[in-house]
């Protein structure tokens, strides 16, 4: 069999198409993108316009509410910072007063934020999108892209998403290098087929000489063999795949520019997006996740670059009036404050998010478009604040995953002292529904809250 | 005396509940009820609820969920010694603290809550073990570490590639510490960048124009591979079509070139059949190559194995066996792993015993005898400054962490003298010259105010290079010649001295110093209060004085500071007009953060007498309005302004003064006669360097880079045995490194 052949027969892209002609929705891959910031998602910086009363806020008054509350997008406007998602808000959700006491953390709940579970720096089970991953994996199970502080760092394993209990996804921080991973099969000269096949072997003959090692070694040794035994694996299966795509990889690949190797955070952020929306569409995976930024991260490219992202979070809370003019940089920074600076970086993201809605869907699948069956999901891994209580964890979603999930609402869930609160756990207990693969509950259970409701998704949002 | 209690002992026990299990009631309300009961509920009940916290009314059946996060708190602050405070007049006893703890633990584990094993491996979580109970004695061992592979550090695989670049596999564990630990392995991002480090290194061996740093060997210890193509390499992939016999040729060459060995017949087999293969279908260039790759990605040369191969004693223990030992002792000391010697000694019999392991030992500790070979001299060109002994150097810098003072974005605006590689390198040299001085080691590196500063090498090549510059006629030399000479500089720096103003040196006016290390202008003590560390431990615009009595209290004092409780939002006010030390007390005296902060505010309060670059000051200065004035470029700017005479009575150029607060409060030596009020940082830094706990502190964080794992109660005799060591030699260093790696915790596993 040759490599090309190989290539073909795994190659979802062709399954996708054949879905397409076929008219088949229920074949159309489920595809899911999380996008996840430090700091704090804040509950009254998505709140709509018109509904930020609601919920504690710059003004002062609001309270979170006792009852579940259910508004539909369209009366109003959204927030400025989202105002890239108007065109979309008939397909887009708001959630807010969802808790999550199952989480632990000082500054964000590591693991716990997408696994809805206490696992914080080590991963104790797979998180939602690693799940999701395990469940409708691509040529790349999942891609991670982390916009790093540090440009030279090429790939990280930031706490942020798991394919189970100690095994950790790795994130390109590098743009040039996630770039040449992804679509650097392309190539058709000669020379470069060779090498290729020269890695094939390489890979597979690691394989083998690594299960020769482990047979004799003891139970705990080998399973840190079993680590790099699947490294090879995945990367070996992968390469093969990548080779039959040539011709997608080809038309869909983003053009390569300076933004790749950009010392700007916000550029590198922009490459990454981009070639999430090109891995889509050239179905190389199913599911990203994009670390958009970290505590350490300097927003230079926002003009808030004397600031770490960690030290924009600990200016000054919601309704106080000191302006940091006199400690930023006087010359750039009349008066900002710390609530407004959060607005600022918010907004870039939600734009880059709008960016990514758009291209999704303008690209024809079934009977509608890419967008329609795919869900990019918005979230903070410290929940609503700097330093989380774990009281709220909002999101923002936009999709329904081909008709899964019922959009145009703001949904605001009573709080975790009254009844009818409702957690982590059931908004991606929903996720797996959407995804097809209903499960009983996911995540660790917050104690104190009934197990019913817990394990149940969040009927208000499933179609 | 508050002993403290592993939580990790109880592993075995809890691996063992695991499973849907339910709390015995019965045993909380007959046991563990009474008590909380006695000591606890005093202050935390419905009446008193200290620290906002109550455990009156916490509900028993922890395995159905009661109160779990009230559970976790209170197992964090009982097993590490925090509660109830030592200023409770009823304790625990022992037995009591431990009943507790461990019923806690077990029955979180019941529903996956708690301290997560993995967790605890780490080297971060090191002092949960009772330091007390370490030293006292009572724990005999035997001690062993347990059989394993340890994946190869970043480091030591760029060295044994001679691939000049630390990203050739990646750091396991971010940030702050020690990075290269027994407990980690390989994962498929370090798989991702192994390939294409071994694609470039291959390609250079088999003479392909690539652009690869090679690594210039340290140390005298020749790096693995050599140092140009490899000639029989380069031969073969030249071949038009290669013969029966110049396949197996390549392999053994290829494999003598990798692993400096001759391959068994099973590995030609291997390696040959690869070759083969790849060869007929891709061409035998890229053959070739993907066989050397192979060679390097292989687990034998990825992994350290310690499986302990050798004699098995009565108590099951087993040595590792001479070839292990080599390894084990190569990679402990350096980088390159084990050299020529070493191999040897193995080979022919004269690695099998503790006296052989020692001998062994110091032949790589020992000081070259060449002044020029100096350990801190610089290469012949400075830039090129590469510290031999690497392994040595980075036990100090990741203990101590000031190479994050790069990590640390200072604003141009605020000054434009802030080099922090700088500073690391000048810092560098300081540990270097203290490892090669090697007398009370530690006590030097946290008392000296004898620091390097933008150091040259041997005096005499500073003489030398002198002349030549003084002799120098072209107009711009005779130009700076003149310059110099008339602001009385007799001795011209030869390299940048952008940074010296963090030593509180005037960048124009320096007179070099030909012999260092040399005593500083001002007062300093050690390396916390070298500017290097002081950055390392900064924020972006101010002293971060958590991080650096959080870096006392666990690093020198052996205490384990909670992680910040959930829920609380310590804020600090943006207040311009005051201190970092009066925005704390604003917010964290008094109420519930200070039971955690007192740990840490006391200690780093001590070193505001320097500023965020290092600087070491007497006064803060404030603007007319007030506002604290937080950066040299401003305060000079201000200061120029109000010494113009026309702007003589204006009040906006007015600067007001007032005198720094330095006062701190140092508790937990565990010697009274330490303990109390200090001045400032220097008489901080003078007082910790007497004491036995921060000496037995800094032993067992060496044990922990030198084992590759956290300390157990079994290795008690190891850590006493070092500790002796280390002070009955006068503070060697040597003598310190000789006992951890001829220790019983070091040669056998079990």
């Amino acid at each position: 069999m040759s490599l090309a052949a190989g290539g073909l027969m795994f190659s979802p892209f062709i399954s996708q198409l054949q879905a397409q002609a076929a008219g088949d929705v229920a074949k159309l891959p489920k595809r899911f993108v999380f996008v996840m910031r430090s700091n704090g998602l804040r509950t009254y910086g998505i709140a709509p316009v018109g509904l930020e009363g609601l919920v504690p806020n710059p003004g002062g008054d609001g309270q979170a509410p006792r009852n579940l509350l259910q508004h539909k997008l369209a009366d109003y406007k959204l927030n400025d910072s989202m105002s890239a998602l108007e065109p979309f808000k008939d397909r887009m959700t708001i959630v807010n007063g969802l808790s999550a006491h199952m989480c632990t953390g000082s500054h964000g709940a590591g693991f716990g934020a997408l696994g809805a579970n206490s696992g914080y720096q080590v991963p104790t089970a797979e998180t939602i999108d690693g799940a999701l991953a395990n469940v409708h994996p691509g040529v790349f199970k999942h891609l991670g892209f982390k916009v790093d502080p540090k440009l030279e760092a090429k790939v990280d394993r930031p706490y942020v998403t798991a394919f189970g209990a100690k095994q950790p996804a790795s994130f390109y921080c590098d743009p040039a290098m996630a770039y040449g991973e992804l679509f650097g099969a392309i190539a058709t000269d000669k020379d470069v087929q060779a090498r290729q096949l020269g890695d094939k072997k390489l890979l597979d003959f690691l394989v083998d000489d690594t299960k020769r090692m482990q047979a004799q070694l003891n139970s705990a040794e080998k399973e840190k063999l079993d680590h790099y035994l699947g490294a090879f694996e995945s990367l070996a299966d992968r390469r093969v795949k990548l080779a039959g795509m040539a011709d997608a990889l080809d038309k869909h690949a983003p053009k390569f520019s300076d933004k790749y190797t950009s010392e700007v955070e916000v550029h590198r952020l922009e490459a990454h997006f981009d070639m999430t929306a090109a891995a889509l569409i050239a179905g190389l995976t199913n599911v990203v996740t994009i670390r958009a930024d970290t505590l350490e991260l300097n927003y230079t490219g926002l003009g808030l670059g004397a600031w770490t992202v960690h030290e924009i979070g600990h200016i000054e809370r919601p309704g106080g009036s000191n302006k940091l003019a006199d400690q930023l940089v006087k010359e750039q920074e009349q008066g900002v404050t710390g609530v407004e600076a959060r607005q600022r970086i918010r907004k870039t993201q939600f734009d880059q998010i709008g960016a990514l809605a758009r291209k999704l869907d303008a690209v024809p699948e079934g009977d509608g478009t890419m967008l329609d069956n795919t869900l990019i999901v918005m979230l903070s891994d410290h929940g609503a604040y700097h330093h989380p209580s774990f009281d709220e964890f909002p999101f923002v979603t936009i999709g329904n995953v081909g008709g899964a999930l019922r959009t145009g609402q703001y949904l605001h869930y009573p709080n975790t002292r009254y009844s009818g609160n409702r957690t982590l756990g059931s908004f991606y207990t929903t996720l797996m529904h959407a995804a097809g693969a209903p499960r009983d509950g996911f995540g660790q259970l917050d104690p104190n809250l009934g197990e019913t409701d817990q394990k149940a998704p969040l009927a208000e949002l499933l179609a | 005396m508050i002993l403290r209690l592993l939580v990790a002992i109880s592993i075995a026990a809890l691996a063992a509940n695991a499973g849907a299990e339910q709390t015995d009631l019965g045993a909380f309300n007959s046991e563990i009820r009474p008590l909380l009961g006695q000591f606890c509920v005093q202050c935390h009940s419905a009446d008193k609820a200290k620290a906002n916290f109550r455990i009156d009314d916490i509900g028993g059946n922890i395995a159905a969920g009661n109160d779990t996060v009230r559970w976790e708190k209170a197992l964090e602050m009982i097993s590490i010694g925090d509660m109830p405070p030592a200023s409770a007049k009823v304790q625990p006893s022992d037995a009591q603290r431990k009943k507790l703890t461990q019923w806690i633990a077990d029955e979180l584990k019941k529903i996956g809550r708690g301290k997560q094993e993995q967790t605890l491996l780490l080297p971060s979580q090191g002092n949960r073990v009772d330091h007390e109970a370490l030293f006292s004695g009572e724990h005999k061992g035997p001690a062993s570490s347990p059989p394993r592979l340890w994946r190869l550090s970043p480091q030591a695989y760029a060295e044994l590639l001679s691939f000049d670049g630390s990203d050739a596999t990646l750091d396991l564990i971010s940030g702050h510490g020690f990075k290269d630990y027994a407990s980690l392995t390989a994962d498929e991002a370090t798989v991702n960048v192994m390939l294409q480090t071994t694609d470039i290194v291959a390609s250079f061996m088999v003479g392909e124009q690539v652009t690869l740093k090679r690594k210039s060997p340290h140390g005298g210890h020749k790096s693995r591979l050599e140092d140009k193509p490899n000639k029989e390499l380069t031969a073969f992939c030249a071949l038009e079509s290669p013969g029966e016999g110049d396949y197996l040729n390549v392999v053994v060459a290829g494999y003598a070139e990798v692993f400096e060995r001759e391959p068994s017949r099973a590995e030609v087999e291997r390696y040959l059949a690869l070759l083969r293969d790849t060869s007929a279908q891709a061409g035998h260039r890229i053959g070739c190559k993907t066989m050397l790759r192979a060679m390097m990605m292989s687990p034998e040369f990825m992994f350290r194995m310690e499986l302990g191969l050798g004699e098995k004693l009565p108590d099951g223990r087993r040595m590792l066996s001479p070839m292990e030992l080599a390894y084990a002792i190569g990679f402990a000391i350096l980088d390159s792993g084990p050299d020529r010697e070493l191999l040897e000694a193995a080979e022919q019999g004269r690695l099998n015993t503790r006296a052989d392991v020692e001998r062994e030992v110091r032949r790589l500790l020992v000081i070259p005898e060449d002044p020029r070979n100096r350990l801190y001299q610089m290469d012949h060109r400075w830039w090129e400054f590469k510290p031999r002994k690497g392994r040595l150097l980075r036990f100090f810098r990741e203990f101590f962490d000031y190479g994050k003072a790069v990590d640390v974005f200072k604003d141009d605006t605020r000054t434009m003298d802030h080099e922090p590689k700088y500073l690391v390198r000048d810092a560098d040299q300081l540990v270097l010259f203290a490892i090669e001085q090697d007398r009370q080691v530690l006590s030097f590196l946290l008392t000296t105010d004898q620091f390097f500063v933008s150091y040259y090498g041997a005096p005499e090549d500073y003489y030398k290079w002198r002349e030549q510059q003084l002799a120098k006629t072209q107009e711009r030399d005779k130009r700076d010649n003149a310059r110099n000479k008339e602001l009385g500089i007799t001795n011209p720096p030869r390299y940048s001295t952008k940074h010296i103003p963090a030593y509180n040196l005037e960048r124009l006016a320096w007179n070099y110093v030909p012999v260092q290390p040399f005593k500083q202008p001002v007062p300093r003590a050690g390396i916390l209060t070298h500017p290097a560390w002081l950055v390392a431990f900064s924020g972006n615009f101010d002293n971060d004085i958590v991080r650096r009595g959080k870096w006392i209290r666990e690093h020198l004092l052996a205490d384990v500071v909670p992680e910040l409780p959930i829920g609380v939002d310590a804020q600090l006010t943006t207040d311009t007009t005051l201190t970092l030390r009066e925005k704390f007390a604003l917010k964290v005296n008094g109420d519930e953060c200070w039971r955690c902060h007192r740990k840490m505010n006391p200690l780093g309060e001590a070193f505001e007498l320097y500023d965020d670059f290092g600087r070491y000051r007497t006064q803060f200065n404030f603007d007319h309005q007030g506002n604290l004035i937080g950066s040299p470029k401003e305060l000079q700017s201000l200061q120029n302004k109000s010494q113009d005479p026309r702007n003589a009575g204006k009040p906006e150029f007015q600067i007001t003064t007032r005198a720094i607060a330095t006062a701190g409060v140092l508790e937990g030596t565990g010697d009274k006669s330490l303990d109390g009020n200090v001045k400032d940082a220097v008489d901080l830094m003078h007082r910790l360097a007497k004491s036995d706990r921060v000496r037995q502190s800094f032993v067992r964080h060496a044990f922990r880079y030198w084992m590759g794992r956290n300390e157990t109660f079994d290795d008690s005799p190891t850590l006493i045995a070092a500790d002796k060591a280390y002070l009955n030699s006068d503070g060697s260093f040597t003598e310190l490194l000789v006992a951890l790696l001829t220790s019983d915790s070091f040669l056998y596993r079990k």
